[in-house]
């Protein structure tokens, strides 16, 4: 029998087994591989003591772009000691995935390693990350791939169609416009108890239904398609009976991107718990994009309440509406409201998301962001904004439209010493905008820290903060080097 | 503050009578939906409900509340529940203790995790402090 160990890397959450590993899981078992997995994430988050695990993280965000060689050794060591521990016996294939452009220097790390070795396997790497550039050198992963023809199979984009050709050496495909014809994620091998909740992530959808100009969700996934909402339950209850699951973590960029599906499996979640009472404990959470009300009417929200929404991620990014409507978020401060206003009346928790220091962002906008703060304090009160989260200052990533030609120009958009952005590192943090010439990076810092205060002093619970804030001390370090 | 509540439930139709601080303030007939304001603050109420062992939706002030976080006792016959001018206070303290006690069951009820996941006890004034002074 054919074999495949799956392994995915830093930097990703410890709340779950990762999504990946399990849809990729279900294409192997799909095609009759036998499978093992490593989550050397969680793994490496055990075996590294707090100061090294803080490296590691730095590292993958970019904020240092060098690890020490110690940290090197000891993670590939690990490596090394995993990898024979849990491969399959006559194993083929070696799938690393590369979640997001932040597990790019780890994957480089790990696939240069593993080219030093005698393999008796194929490395199969993909995920999010893949298609993006290493920011110290400026060299997208695939031409880095291909200079140095490190792997033998690599994925940009949907990874089960690629895979599925792999395993039935080319006989055997899906269809990629029909996302119902994959095959549903299993996570064999996991032991659930060893991550934060005991829950599974599921996916309703790949791509979004805007272009915010500071995502790069359109590189990867350019085209919205969705599942039916038959299959989103069918899949919701073979892992409530396989696994005992009953909270469920959608990875969409946002669940109601088709509003008339995602009220279709709300209502048929809703009948289902309704039916059999086996499965009223079941409850879901996700990405969600604020809407106005001819959009969402209320009786969204109702349907939402009974299938068991448990809570809702919102990319608010900023209070300002002239942020907004410049970031091509396309909802209003009315439309907020109204969002609010409905998730208390049906008691769905938020976690804002925010970013502070747009390039286009006055002090104006900075006043407006203080002042919603305080309007809304009564929200975060009641749960209801459960969580607020202001990142660590804008920062700006390559291939995403704040960084293509009309805006570098029409907003001067400069790194360090002028340099153009996207040629160091360090511009993705220490850009400056020639048509917002106040915005230094340490007036971006300023603000942030000033709605962190505003933040704690009105009650918002901000998770992960320590973090952040640490985060942000390093950048403050970095100003006058 | 809390003005009024709101009880409902989708399947059943119930009557009620709405006590505050032991005074009948209102009856209301058989309905999925029932609105009662209330008279004064602090408020020990109490809402008899026909039939019994029903557990409608409770709302405050339009905002669809937790039995547990908002001290609300279901009897067989009636909720019991107390209101003062605190209430959103209070609310609030038993969402994080809540969180808490979640944490403890899951055995991770460690300060970092609270700061980590809850997201209280974190105004981090030395680091913000350290900051401030690199930016100066």
């Amino acid at each position: 029998m054919k074999s495949i160990l799956l392994t995915s890397l830093p930097k990703y959450d410890l709340v779950a087994p990762p999504a990946a590993i399990g849809v990729l899981q279900g294409v192997a078992h799909d095609h009759g591989l036998e499978t093992s997995i490593l989550d050397f994430n969680l793994l490496l988050n055990r075996m590294l003591t707090n100061d090294e695990w803080l490296e590691l993280d730095n590292w993958c965000v970019f904020i240092k772009h060098k690890i020490s060689k110690t940290l090197e050794q000891k993670i590939l060591t690990l490596w090394d000691g995993e990898i024979i521990k849990r491969l399959p016996s006559g194993c083929e294939y070696l799938l690393i995935s590369v979640f997001s452009y932040w597990s790019l220097y780890i994957a480089r790390l790990i696939i240069t390693h593993e080219n030093k070795k005698l393999r008796p396997y194929k490395l199969i790497v993909g995920g999010n990350g893949v298609v993006s550039k290493f920011p110290d050198t400026n060299e997208y992963f695939t031409d880095w791939n291909k200079k140095n023809k490190f792997i033998e199979y690599l994925i940009t984009g949907d990874g089960e169609s690629p895979l599925g050709e792999i395993f039935s050496q080319g006989r055997y495909t899906y269809d990629n416009n029909n996302i119902d014809s994959f095959p549903f994620p299993t996570y064999q091998g996991y032991d659930l108890n060893d991550y934060e909740e005991k829950k599974v992530y599921i996916t309703g959808s790949r791509g979004c239904v805007r272009k915010c100009t500071f995502c790069d969700i359109y590189n990867i996934w350019p085209k919205f398609r969705y599942r039916s909402a038959k299959s989103l339950v069918e899949e919701i209850k073979s892992h409530f009976y396989r696994h005992g699951v009953t909270r469920f973590d959608f990875t969409d960029s946002l669940i109601n991107g088709s509003v008339s599906n995602f009220y279709k499996f709300n209502v048929l979640l809703a009948e289902e718990k309704e039916k059999n009472k086996d499965l009223k404990d079941i409850g879901y959470l996700g990405q969600f994009i604020c809407r106005p009300k001819h959009q969402m009417p209320a009786f969204h929200y109702e349907a939402m309440y009974y299938a068991g929404c448990k809570q809702l991620t919102v990319g608010i990014e900023s209070f300002s509406n002239p942020v907004r409507e410049h970031m091509k978020k396309k909802f209003s401060d009315s439309d907020i409201e109204y969002h609010l206003e409905q998730c208390k009346y049906w008691n769905i928790p938020n976690v804002f998301l925010m970013i502070t220091g747009y390039p286009t962002e006055t002090i104006n906008d900075h006043i407006k962001n203080c002042n919603d703060i305080k309007k809304y304090k009564n929200y975060a009160k009641m749960g209801i904004i459960e969580m607020i989260r202001w990142g660590t200052t804008m920062h700006l990533i390559p291939d995403t439209p704040i960084t293509n030609e009309k805006n570098i120009t029409e907003l001067g958009l400069k790194g360090r010493n002028n340099k153009t952005i996207g040629f160091e590192p360090e511009s993705q943090y220490y850009w400056h905008s020639d048509a917002n010439p106040t915005l230094t990076i340490q007036e971006r810092i300023r603000r942030r820290i000033e709605l962190h205060q505003l933040s704690v002093n009105h009650g918002y619970p901000q998770p992960r903060v320590k973090n952040e804030l640490q985060t942000i001390l390093e950048m403050a370090k970095l100003i006058k080097t | 503050m809390v003005k009024s509540i709101n009880l409902f439930d989708k399947d059943i139709k119930f009557s009620t009578k709405f006590y505050c601080n032991e005074k009948l303030i209102r009856k209301s007939n058989k309905s999925h939906n029932h609105n009662f304001i209330v008279p004064e603050l602090p408020a020990h109420c109490k809402i008899e409900i026909l039939p019994w062992k029903i557990k409608p939706i409770v709302r405050f002030d339009n905002q669809l509340v937790n039995y547990g976080l908002a001290e609300i006792t279901p009897w067989d016959h009636m909720l019991e529940f107390k209101l003062n001018k605190n209430f959103l206070k209070k609310y609030f303290k038993n969402i994080i203790l809540a969180k808490k006690k979640y944490l403890e069951r899951t055995g991770q009820n460690i300060p970092d995790n609270m700061e980590s996941y809850v997201g209280v006890n974190n105004d981090h004034i030395e680091i913000v402090n350290q900051i401030l002074e690199k930016i100066k």
